[in-house]
């Protein structure tokens, strides 16, 4: 599940920070610098465009503590600031010439989550972190935002700017696109193919 | 017929779907291994490992941006006509406060004006020495002026010096010749140089 729900942030923490108390805006950093920053890689796939994105989802936290009401979860709060950053980045012509640019050049060192091994991580882990930047912007979005975080297909539409059935229709496409990469020798079930009838 | 991925997407998820289609789906070993994966690949997506620790401490460089963009942040609507009004008090009382004791000179521009050619030796001196006590009587410079008056002032001032050196030179040698000139050229450099504090101390009381 969503590691947002994880956090460990002292409960006066948000009103203190809310009064300019430095070490109050540092407990929210610390409690909730894990999850933002998985959470950018997740949706951004280049590594430093995401931790340079996480560090604007802070500053604008920090910014706008005032308009935190109190009526949802604070967790929740950053965390839609997050995606809401960083779909914003994914919409902007210049990450969508970077992932053109992405095709052309080899791999390396800011290459997209997934591209690089990692010694810590199991073969298994690694395939679907490579599936998963193989994906398309929008579909990544959608199924890390369904199936990891909670979202609603309503409340992704809206993110998106459309509606529930786009994002319904995305996390299908994601799921199919996974299967291929993950399994490409396996078996083809004739009626898996997105709205094909046996 | 077997489902489709959109409705065991639609199963995983608990969402609304056909009563035919559940019915196929637990009857079918291949709908439900095909059910079984999409479960599977949303636990392997739940467990894949956070991002790793990042490589420099991420809060100074919060610390900056933040910083970064309250330099950037123009006030607030609300707050700006107070600021703008703050600063005119301050400014006032700042120039009151420099002016405490002086009297203000009424029109800066009736400094006096000589006419050099007219007067002798001791008219020259005599009105040196008047000179002298209005710019006594002038405010301090500021520590921050304008180049286009604070230049010529000082220049003026070095001019002033190097003349009083050269009267004392002339007064120690004796010399009559040329005195004169010099103490002219005081009175017009002094002259000149008391318009110029007077419109600076002006630009100091708007």
């Amino acid at each position: 599940m969503s590691a947002f729900l994880d956090s460990d942030l002292p409960p006066d923490a948000v009103s203190l920070a809310r009064a300019g108390d430095l070490a109050a805006q540092e407990a929210i950093y610390r409690a909730f610098q894990k999850p933002v920053r998985t959470l950018a890689r997740r949706l951004v796939p280049r590594p430093s465009q995401a931790e340079d994105l996480a560090h604007d989802v802070f500053v604008e936290v920090l910014q706008s503590l005032g308009q935190y009401d109190g009526r949802g979860s604070f967790a929740g709060w950053i965390r839609t600031i997050t995606v809401r950053k960083c779909l914003m980045h994914l919409r902007s012509p210049w990450h969508r010439g970077l992932r053109w640019v992405d095709g052309l050049m080899p791999p390396d060192a800011d290459a997209p989550e997934g591209g690089r091994a990692d010694a810590s991580r199991d073969g298994r882990s690694l395939d679907l972190e490579r599936a998963l930047a193989q994906l398309g912007d929008t579909a990544r979005a959608v199924v890390w935002l369904h199936d990891v975080e909670g979202y609603t297909h309503a409340e992704i539409g809206a993110l998106l700017g459309g509606t529930a059935s786009l994002s319904k229709s995305q996390l299908v496409r994601a799921h199919a696109r996974l299967r291929e990469l993950l399994e490409p020798d396996g078996v083809k079930t004739p009626c898996m193919p997105v709205s094909t009838n046996c | 017929m077997h489902a489709r991925l959109d409705e065991l997407l639609s199963l995983r998820d608990g969402a609304p779907v056909d009563a035919r289609v559940r019915a196929h789906v637990d009857e079918c070993a291949r709908c439900a291994a095909e059910l079984a994966r999409t479960e599977s690949l949303q636990l392997s997506l739940r467990a894949l490992a956070p991002a790793p620790d990042a490589a420099a401490d991420g809060w100074a460089e919060v610390q900056s941006r933040l910083a970064a963009a309250r330099a950037k942040r123009p006030l607030p609507a609300r707050v700006a006509p107070y600021a703008a009004a703050a600063s005119v008090v301050a400014l006032a009382l700042f120039a009151a406060l420099r002016w405490t004791g002086v009297p203000a000179p009424a029109e800066p521009w009736s400094a006096p004006l000589i006419v050099l050619d007219t007067e002798s030796l001791d008219e020259l001196r005599s009105r040196s020495q008047e000179l002298e006590a209005l710019l006594a009587e002038l405010p301090e410079r500021p520590a921050v002026a304008r180049a286009g008056t604070s230049v010529p002032i000082e220049s003026l001032e070095a001019q002033v010096q190097w003349l009083d050196h050269q009267l004392t030179l002339a007064g120690a040698t004796g010399q009559a010749t040329g005195t004169e000139q010099l103490w002219r050229d005081r009175v017009e450099a002094m002259n000149s140089l008391v318009q110029l504090r007077y419109v600076e101390a002006q630009q100091i009381n708007f």
